[in-house]
């Protein structure tokens, strides 16, 4: 049994206990029990007293509803005090708690209406509300209480007033013509706002909420039209349409406490629900949260999975912000926190009906938060290859830049201050100075042949097309490019192609038949694609062309791969690229 | 014949000072970056600009800019590019905006005052030059088979020499024959690779040059 249930059950039994006393008083004296004393209406009220309090007990501990759950739960020993028939009450304190804390009831039950997390409270519901419950503890129950002796009220087998401190019958009298007035007053103002509340509610807070906030309201509106029917009467009589409005506003209490009941089952069936999916199907994000948002009534409901530095969402990526008020509810492990359900903050209300589901879900959640932290740390990973890919890339472009600008021209000053020695020179020194200036030449030859090899500044400042073009000039293999895309790439992308294509063309100069390489560019669906076709690469050759590229290529989320037909190779490789 | 000297290097700047002076030329002043190359065109007017193609501040193609902008203002400033890149683009991209009068020489050849006279006088008299290195690496490139294989051995020095930027005339005193076999030479070539016939021998190159790159 859930410690929920125990706990309504352990607190219906003094409740029961106190109906069981009031229904004897009521049958023994029917003329003035206000819900009469035939054996049904006590067991009406007796009911309904026992069900608001199992009800309240519920909504506090199960759905969290504090405010609510105690006003519910309150209204049922409200509803056995006004079924006593006062001036017969078998005790001091009963027949005290009887003139005290007998015209509780509606209001009580009014303000568990109004309590229900529909909308934020406005200052007018707080003071409707505080109207409510001061008119009925205070204005028509401690307060008259107080200046009320029995005895002078010609009451003389009533038993004793505790609450008495001075007796004076006209200011109760007229404290309790004061009473009815407010009444009327504020059952009026507390069914409109309660109204009013439900109708701005979400579609799936109304659902949940109409038996308790519709059935509190017309409570209130009953409230309003017994005090009436009260100060028109100008007595104290109980008659016949009092004991009606009287029971027809314990039958509402009743429907509130259904009203609970029907909410906690639909609970129960929506985690059953989302069970059912989960076993259904393979575990899969988009199922389970399109089930959750479907089920609370918020289409932008979002399952994300906290991880240092951020919410991911399934696939690992960073979750996006929500752009709206948001309510979340986490779920935990002893650990630290899995995941987390971000949902309108408009529905906070029925954040118990999440809570189950969730809960009911927490397996398959848990192997989400997993698979999505896991996909997360590849994106890292991945992104992180790319940025030592495009760092080792930028490092070459300098090498190639410091070579060039620096030693390359420190080389040619020289080249100049050696011709202008040799004129200064013997003419037997002149033939060293020629052989100086010819070493500093061969040197010179073979720095370029180096910062070219290092970085090819032609890729870096005319693109692949350039790039290419001007490889060809020094291919040892006839080198073929198509395409007259002119477009630039990403530094690394363009990089890693032309790097697979000068390997290519350096291994194919190594083989005998010299044969032709083909290279064709485009761009088809913001992906950079090569085609590389030869008769001159062996399978082996091709294989090691390939394995060399395939690391900066598949760090840049791009592909490679290798057919043969006949005897002719096929390079295919495909980058990515925001154009 | 009066120069300016663009190049950033002040060892080199001054070392080709003494050089070209030496030789006979008339240096009218020396510029470090674009701009004050810019303004020394303007307040001297020189015959011609000798200019190093990366220099302040970007160090990429300020060289290539600054033949652009000075040919376009001073239509009698000749320009000669000067870069260490044994490549063709560059002299490409400056033969396209201004063919005439405008020459591409690789930088490690300047120590040769003969050399250097030798451009700085033809892009003067309205040439274009293009360093024989390159002419050579285009013609020597491995290509699948073409009409380029089709030449005679003369036809094939005298299409290299063409694509320096050489005049009929010029040619005529290179490979010392009649200015009558040149033009039967040239037209023979011109037949043979497919390429409409300019008689501006500037356009000429451009057309040689995008033969011999394709």
């Amino acid at each position: 049994m859930r410690a929920s249930t125990r706990a309504a059950l352990l607190v219906t039994l003094p409740v029961l206990a106190l109906g069981a006393e009031t229904s004897r008083l009521a049958a023994a004296h029917p003329e003035a029990a206000l819900g009469g004393g035939a054996p049904w209406e006590s067991l009406v009220q007796v009911g309904v007293a026992v069900a608001a309090v199992a009800a309240g007990v519920v909504l506090m501990l199960e759905q969290r509803l504090t405010a609510c759950g105690l006003l519910l739960a309150l209204t049922g020993p409200a509803i056995l005090l006004a079924q006593l028939p006062v001036p017969d009450a078998s005790s001091a304190l009963l027949f005290t708690a009887g003139l005290a804390g007998g015209s509780l009831a509606p209001a009580l039950a009014g303000s568990a209406a109004m309590a229900c997390p529909v909308a934020p409270p406005r200052r007018l519901d707080w003071a409707v509300v505080t109207v409510s419950l001061v008119t009925a503890g205070a204005v028509l129950g401690l307060l008259p209480a107080a200046v009320f002796d029995p005895r002078a009220a010609g009451c003389f087998s009533c038993q004793h007033n505790l609450a008495e401190v001075h007796a004076d019958l006209p200011l109760s009298v007229a404290l309790t013509r004061w009473g009815l007035i407010l009444t009327v007053g504020w059952g009026i103002g507390l069914a409109a706002r309660a109204g009013w509340r439900w109708l701005r509610a979400p579609r799936i807070a109304r659902l949940v909420y109409a038996p308790l906030i519709l059935a509190g309201a017309a409570i209130s509106l009953l409230a309003a039209a017994a005090a009436l029917h009260t100060l028109r009467q100008a007595t104290s009589e109980i008659d016949g349409t009092l004991r009606a409005l009287w029971l027809a506003q314990c039958g509402l209490v009743g429907v509130m406490a259904a009203g609970v009941a029907a909410g906690g089952l639909r609970a129960r069936r929506l985690a059953r629900q989302v069970t059912q999916t989960v076993v259904a199907s393979v575990p899969d994000a988009a199922t389970l949260t399109a089930a959750l948002a479907a089920d609370i009534g918020d289409p932008h409901l979002a399952l994300v999975f906290p991880r240092e530095g951020g919410a991911v969402d399934a696939g690992g990526w960073p979750a996006r912000p929500a752009g709206r008020p948001v309510a979340v509810v986490r779920v935990t492990r002893s650990d630290g926190p899995v995941a987390e359900v971000r949902y309108s903050a408009t529905l906070t209300g029925v954040a118990y009906l999440l809570v189950a589901a969730v809960r009911a879900a927490g397996l398959v959640i848990e192997h989400l938060a997993a698979q999505a932290r896991l996909l997360a740390e590849l994106a890292e990973l991945a992104a992180s290859r790319q940025r030592i890919i495009e760092a080792g890339d930028a490092e070459r472009q300098r090498l190639e830049r410091d070579l060039h600008d620096g030693a390359q021209q420190r080389l040619i000053a020289l080249q100049v201050a050696l011709q202008m020695a040799g004129y200064a020179a013997r003419p037997e020194e002149t033939a060293r100075y020629i052989a100086a200036r010819q070493a500093v030449g061969a040197a010179l030859e073979e720095l370029r042949d180096i910062a070219h090899g290092i970085h090819p500044a032609a890729l870096t400042d005319g693109g692949l097309q350039v790039g290419l073009r001007t490889l060809a000039e020094t291919s040892p293999v006839p080198l073929v490019v198509d395409g007259r895309d002119l477009r630039r790439y990403s530094a690394a992308a363009e990089a890693a192609v032309y790097r697979l294509i000068a390997d290519a063309v350096r291994i194919a100069g190594q083989a005998a038949g010299r044969e032709a390489i083909t290279v064709a560019t485009g761009v088809p669906r913001d992906r950079l694609c090569i085609r590389l076709s030869t008769a001159g690469l062996d399978r082996a050759a091709a294989d090691q062309i390939v394995a060399g590229a395939r690391d900066r290529i598949v760090a840049l989320n791009g592909s490679v791969t290798l057919a043969t037909a006949g005897g002719e190779m096929t390079i295919e490789a495909a980058i990515p690229c925001a154009l | 014949m009066r120069v300016v000297i663009a190049e950033d290097m002040v060892l080199l700047r001054e070392g080709l000072t003494r050089l070209l002076t030496d030789a006979g030329f008339n240096i009218v002043g020396g510029a470090g970056d674009l701009p004050d190359l810019l303004t020394l065109v303007d307040t001297t007017a020189p015959d011609v600009a000798l200019i190093d193609i990366k220099m302040p501040p970007t160090h990429t193609d300020e060289g290539l800019q600054a033949a652009t902008i000075i040919r376009k203002r001073h239509p009698g400033t000749a320009v000669l590019l000067l870069s260490s890149y044994l490549e063709s683009r560059y002299a490409s991209s400056l033969l396209e905006s201004h063919p005439a009068s405008s020459g591409y020489l690789l930088k490690e050849r300047i120590y040769d005052p003969a050399v250097l006279a030798d451009a700085l006088k033809r892009v003067c008299a309205g040439e274009c030059v293009i360093d024989p290195a390159i002419i050579s690496q285009l013609l020597g490139r491995s290509r699948v088979r073409g009409p380029l294989d089709e030449l005679t051995e003369r036809e094939r020095e005298i299409l290299a020499l063409m694509a320096e930027g050489h005049s009929n005339h010029s040619i005529c005193d290179q490979l010392v024959i009649s200015p009558r076999t040149v033009e039967s030479h040239v037209r023979s070539v011109f037949m043979k690779l497919g390429i409409a016939e300019s008689p501006d021998s500037s356009r000429r190159v451009l057309a040689v040059l995008a033969f011999l790159q394709a």
